[in-house]
């Protein structure tokens, strides 16, 4: 792919504009589920660390499932367990469907950024929480 | 580590989708036809995935401690220098 044109949709992507004529308009995040979703995750990521033969019988499971040659660290397992579970529930397809991005581009991207969280350590979010709950 | 530090992840894969949205729509549009666009779109998907998730938080969101689920991406004021940085980095391609 050509890094002009890469550099240039990246910064139509990062812009402040406004989508034009015949775009998709980004809505408002109603009352999405982000919160079951964060609930889910971590009351899985919580059974996963509190109950290691537990752990340790889901990665068996998982690794008979899923080629392990698909998956790197245990952060990366870790965070694939987490969304593939909430996947189950419906939330992400809740939450994509109510703000226009695709479930499946949802989930890669949640699982990227939970993998990411791990590694780090969580240090990056200890402070924050989540202000404004809007009603749908 | 809490529940609401999953919340904010959620927030943030969200805003991740929604840009990467735009830039794929973006992007596919000038491609070239000869281009495959499926792998285009995997390559760039993965690589803004990987984005630092610190850079999808507003200013004002890091500087309160405090994520608006309701802020739409054109409003982050994201910084598309570091952004721009890091996806090329993902996608092997050196930086200037």
């Amino acid at each position: 792919m050509g890094e002009s044109i890469l550099i240039k949709a990246l910064a139509v992507g990062a812009s402040a504009t406004i989508p034009g004529a015949g775009a998709v308009i980004v809505p408002l995040y109603a009352a999405w589920s982000y919160a079951s979703i964060g609930m889910g995750a971590y009351s899985l990521y919580s059974t996963w660390q509190k109950n290691k033969e537990a752990r340790n019988i889901r990665l068996a499971q998982f690794a008979a499932g899923v080629a392990d040659t698909t998956l790197g660290g245990s952060e990366e397992r870790l965070a694939d367990y987490i969304v593939t579970n909430i996947q189950k529930t419906g939330a992400i397809a809740e939450a994509a469907n109510e703000t226009g991005v695709n479930p499946a581009v949802y989930s890669d991207m949640l699982k990227e950024s939970v993998t990411s969280a791990l590694s780090c350590g969580f240090q990056e979010f200890a402070k924050l929480s989540i202000g404004k709950l809007v009603a749908a | 580590m809490s529940a609401k530090e999953f919340d904010a992840l959620a927030v943030i894969a969200l805003r991740k989708g929604k840009f990467y949205q735009k830039t794929r729509d973006t992007l596919l549009g000038q491609l070239p036809p000869n281009v495959d666009q499926q792998d285009v779109k995997q390559r760039l998907r993965t690589a803004i995935a990987r984005i630092d998730n610190r850079l999808f938080l507003a200013k004002e969101e890091q500087k309160e401690n405090i994520i608006d689920p309701t802020l739409p991406i054109e409003r982050l004021q994201l910084n598309s220098d570091e952004i721009k940085k890091q996806v090329l980095r993902e996608l092997g391609i050196p930086s200037e």
